[in-house]
């Protein structure tokens, strides 16, 4: 186990080194640079601003320079945000993101797993069909129809909540963008609960619980839910990339100061060091959760041997 | 909505007066009709569109971070709420007769918003800084036309060199290569915002951060966190804080305009960056004069690539295809917010300037489609032979009507084949800039108000010549106008320069553009009249009896 756990830990850093260099080639690559505007910067300015931010180096040379940076523990400068250092960006920003995230993946997991389940046991009646249903729904409308759909009706109509911003995380305000975020992984989540439910309800060991008479409270708590929910365990990895990529539409919609929001800003002004940062930062924290989620599965699943 | 009319006073007499004598004019601020009930909480919230990419004066760009800054910072000149140029931090100015020296007094009871006072060694600083090629300032040329400017931002001189200097702790003076008659203007510009310099020496990049900023303006910086909001309070040492109402602002950067509406119904906003542009009839009828709609110093216009086929010399060709555009169904039909349609490249409201006119512009639209026909066919193209042709534009729902619209109109007058071609912004930028296209969209919005503004576009040389025109006539004309003093003479010269570059038809004039905006009733002092749509906080108040936002 310990073994295992080295080696998946090691086997992540050149993934991780991967997405660095491809980001920041693809990066450089793209028309259009940090400092194109509707206004033309005349050529004394464009070589200013150009040595300032190192741009007139060799491309080679300049990712060398970011790599020892980021070895350094440091980002750079923001070119688009002149007054800030992207690590000041991205402790501002991740916070934010890494909040709404957590709740709607909280939110996500004990709403999925508890409705999946419900289903699995009621399955083929009404309450299964209206979960199905639920389900399918949530999995087939998309947070960008959801998002402003809420905000019409719970801030605009009936005036419950606010229509937008982040206001220092006041819970009124999280409310639509969590709900918004969590909606496509609970019903994700119902679903793979109530297959793996479904599967677990009909072997063996529980047909001999009932059989002795055993609750079906007992049944499903004690006997049932461990190993119906390894397969949702095993899906959190791609649901924190779900959750990451919904949050960058989410963000857009409810104007909120997230990483998703810095990625796209930072991508459509080319801010490229802004850019790489939230790249690294995301494209980390979803292989760090595959590790993590690889690990707690092997500690879940006795039956699995490294 | 009505046009901004200038007045031959207003263009020839008031500059005049400006620029020859003393001004002892009394500053402007929130002029609170006799009667009117305050709010208690004097708090506003603005939606400011976009994120503030920077609060450092020198470094912006941009008209977010420029609205801000006019809250925070103030220059030796400032703005009143009509855009007229009012003493700031000095209380007044001289200029020489030849207009090359200008002498501004710093006022006495001038302050930063640490209670230190506001020196001519601070002015100094600030204006040497935008020029300073250490700190890069992509608006360093906005000052070309003090003495050294260029050479210091090319890297040739240093900036010390530069024309201006402190006489004395409370007299600065800046001297210019060339009679620059709009250069108050320029004076009064976000760029030439006054920083304290013992604050920037000490934080250096970091000195905008919230408790390190020292401000010179009505409002001082608060708090602010990147897509959050920015806040900002009263400035208890600004010279004229006894006339400042409003107590706090917060600036919201909200990019979507359907969530900036939503949150101005909901009361979260008293003032919104924009509307979305398919709501505005509804917006109209249902918030009637809490609709803003105002021209704006801007111009939609549309390049022809001059430097190559099938424009290149061929200008019965460009002036077919401006002529068979219907500018009126455009700003009415297609954009429909009260957008002027334009002929000139100058837009309506520019001071010091008469806007000129085709002599077809009165023509019926069945005259004016046969006599672009006719011109059509003499370029060499016809219905059986027509001309093909790319409009580039950048991805944006307006600008993709605007391009389904001419391109009918086009086809449909004259035959015409267009294809479309939709690009990211900066691909846009970059394939604009570097000429390859064949028509493309293009806009332009005043950094000050005057013709030059503009007019400069268009010059040979001009990095902004995106239609890559090129006319000898037109650059001696434009190079005239800028060493000529007297005003008068200045505009006729002006005039006559777009008149030729109007007769080449290097682009086609679409319309000037409206800005919109929602504004919350309660707001007072608000009037839209501000031909640049700067705002400064410092002139607005919340009224009490009205319907208050959440606050």
């Amino acid at each position: 186990m310990v073994s295992y756990t080295i080696k998946r830990f090691l086997g992540a850093w050149p993934t991780l080194i991967v997405l660095i260099t491809l980001s920041f080639f693809l990066m450089r690559v793209a028309p259009g640079g940090p400092f194109s505007g509707e206004k033309v910067l005349s050529a004394a300015v464009q070589a200013n601003l150009d040595a300032k931010y190192h741009l007139n180096d060799p491309i080679f040379v300049q990712y060398l320079d970011y790599l020892w940076s980021l070895a350094r523990g440091d980002f750079g400068p923001s070119f688009k945000y002149p007054d800030w250092t992207v690590n000041q960006l991205i402790n501002q920003g991740f916070p934010v993101s890494l909040w709404i995230g957590g709740w709607a993946m909280f939110i996500a997991i004990i709403i999925g797993v508890l409705v999946g389940s419900l289903a699995a046991f009621k399955q083929n009646t009404w309450v299964d069909y209206i979960a199905t249903g639920m389900s399918m729904t949530g999995i087939s409308i998309p947070s960008f129809v959801t998002a402003p759909m809420f905000t019409l009706l719970f801030a605009v109509v009936l005036g419950w909540v606010p229509a937008g911003g982040w206001n220092d995380g006041a819970f009124l305000n999280m409310i639509l963008p969590v709900t918004a975020l969590a909606l496509p992984q609970i019903a994700i989540i119902s679903r793979i609960m109530r297959g793996s439910m479904i599967e677990v309800l009909r072997s063996n060991y529980i047909r001999t619980a009932k059989a002795k008479g055993i609750p079906n409270r007992i049944i499903l708590f004690r006997h049932a839910i461990r190993p119906a929910i390894l397969p949702v365990i095993s899906y959190l990895g791609p649901a924190t990339a779900g959750i990451i990529t919904g949050s960058v539409v989410v963000e857009q919609i409810f104007s909120l100061p997230g990483l998703g929001s810095y990625l796209v800003k930072g991508a459509l002004n080319r801010d490229y060091t802004l850019v790489l940062g939230s790249v690294i930062l995301v494209g980390a924290l979803i292989i760090a959760f595959n590790f993590i989620v690889d690990v707690l599965y092997a500690m879940i699943d006795p039956k699995i041997k490294y | 909505m009505t046009l901004i009319k200038t007045s031959v006073c207003t263009r020839f007499f008031v500059p005049a007066f400006l620029s020859l004598f003393s001004l002892t004019i009394n500053a402007y601020a929130a002029e609170v009709p006799a009667g009117t009930k305050l709010a208690k909480k004097q708090i506003f919230n603005v939606g400011i569109g976009a994120e503030a990419p920077t609060l450092d004066p020198q470094k912006g760009q941009d008209n977010v971070s420029a609205r801000i800054g006019y809250d925070l910072y103030e220059g030796l000149a400032t703005e009143n709420e009509k855009g007229d140029i009012v003493p700031g931090i000095a209380s007044k100015w001289d200029i020489s007769k030849d207009g090359l020296t200008y002498t501004f007094y710093i006022r006495p009871n001038a302050k930063f918003s640490d209670g230190s006072p506001i020196t001519a060694e601070d002015a100094v600083f600030s204006i040497r800084r935008l020029v300073d090629p250490k700190l890069a300032s992509p608006y360093a040329e906005l000052i070309s036309m003090v003495k050294n400017a260029e050479s210091i931002a090319s890297g040739k001189a240093k900036p010390e060199e530069l024309g201006v200097k402190a006489i004395d702790p409370n007299t600065v003076q800046i001297t210019l290569t060339k009679s620059t008659p709009y250069f108050l203007k320029l004076v009064a510009f976000a760029n030439l915002a006054i920083v304290k310099k013992a604050n920037v020496e000490k934080f250096g990049e970091q000195f905008t951060q919230p408790g390190n900023l020292v401000s010179s303006g009505a409002y001082k910086l608060k708090y602010w966190k990147i897509g959050d909001k920015v806040t900002t309070e009263r400035n208890p040492n600004y010279w004229n804080n006894s006339k400042t109402v409003i107590d706090t602002v917060n600036y919201f950067p909200i990019s979507d305009v359907n969530t900036e509406l939503q949150m101005f119904q909901t009361g979260q906003l008293d003032f919104t960056y924009d509307i979305p542009s398919d709501k505005f009839q509804d917006l109209k009828k249902t918030l009637g004069k809490q609709l803003f709609a105002k021209p704006y110093l801007s111009m939609y216009f549309i390049d022809f690539n001059n430097n190559i086929a099938p424009f290149k010399n061929n200008p019965k060709l460009r002036q077919a295809l401006s002529m068979a555009i219907d500018r009126k169904v455009i700003a009415e039909k297609v954009t429909g917010r009260g957008e002027i349609p334009s002929y000139d490249i100058v837009p309506f409201g520019t001071s010091s300037y008469k806007q000129q006119n085709y002599s077809w512009e009165k023509l019926t639209p069945e005259q004016r489609i046969a006599e672009a026909q006719k011109l059509y066919k003499e370029a060499g193209y016809s219905k059986e032979k027509p001309l093909t042709i790319s409009y580039s534009y950048n991805t944006n729902a307006l600008h993709k009507k605007v391009a389904i619209a001419l391109s009918s109109m086009w086809e449909q007058n004259l035959g015409v084949k267009v294809s479309l071609t939709n690009q990211e912004w900066k691909v846009f930028l970059t394939e604009r800039m570097e000429g390859r296209y064949v028509t493309a969209r293009d806009g332009w919005i005043a950094d000050y108000n005057d013709p030059s503004s503009f007019l400069d576009l268009f010059q040979s040389k001009y990095p902004q010549n995106n239609s890559k025109y090129k006319n000898p006539k037109y650059d001696e004309l434009i190079t005239k106008a800028s060493l000529e003093q007297n005003l008068e003479k200045r505009s006729k010269i002006l005039e006559q320069a777009s008149l030729v570059m109007m007769n080449d038809y290097p682009a086609i004039p679409l319309y000037t553009y409206v800005t919109t905006h929602l504004v919350k009733s309660h707001l007072g002092g608000h009037s839209g009249n501000n031909p640049l749509d700067h705002q400064y906080t410092r002139n607005f108040y919340i009224i009490d009896n009205l319907t208050s936002a959440s606050r």
